[in-house]
């Protein structure tokens, strides 16, 4: 269900500046089943926060720590 | 004068000795060419994102250093690509030092289940 409450940006309530690529645990929040990155209008997250995440998450991908893309085949 | 924090991922197979002596190469690589290295730790064995030569897993490496020219990062990646152990590598410039690495604490959980309740 759609709620009113405007969403708030998880960095700025956590007190989080800067993004560490090796921080899985914390990116995974960020992307979907898919492996896709979740778009900001659903997380809330601060646009200036947003292109910090997304850089993470790509450098992230390159190192294998997280997929390009995770096909369920089960 | 600039810092650089290179992750890379080698051979799952290897044991701890193995490991050790791969840190000792690329160390001794860097500082023959008159270099520093700042840190240099084996950080984990984790299951990768996605098969890399087909290997399932991998050996993280951590390397935090200071070279003096940006012209060495070309040399050292081609280093790293020849490397026959080394499967994956990023290279990262760093705004300033490196600080020391910081412990993880267990507090983040308790708040990640609370914002799943609101």
């Amino acid at each position: 269900m759609l709620s009113s409450r405007k969403k708030s940006c998880y960095f700025k309530r956590n007190n989080i500046h800067e993004i560490d690529y090796k921080d899985t645990r914390l990116l995974n929040k960020f992307i979907n089943d898919q492996g896709k990155i979740t778009p900001r209008r659903v997380t809330g997250t601060s646009s200036k926060m947003h292109r910090k995440l997304v850089t993470a998450i790509k450098r992230a991908r390159n190192v294998a720590l997280l997929p390009f893309a995770a096909i369920d085949r089960d | 004068m600039n810092y650089y924090e290179i992750l890379y991922v080698v051979n799952p197979n290897h044991g701890k000795d193995k490991i050790s002596e791969i840190i000792g190469e690329v160390s001794s690589h860097i500082e023959s060419k008159k270099h520093a290295v700042v840190d240099h730790n084996f950080w984990e064995k984790k299951a990768l994102a996605y098969p890399v030569k087909k290997h399932k897993y991998g050996n993280y490496i951590l390397l935090n250093t200071e070279f003096k020219n940006s012209d060495f990062v070309n040399e050292f990646k081609v280093f790293l690509n020849l490397h026959a152990e080394v499967l994956k590598y990023i290279i990262i410039k760093l705004d300033g030092k490196p600080e020391a690495p910081v412990v993880e604490d267990a507090t983040n959980e308790v708040e990640d289940k609370k914002e799943e309740e609101k």
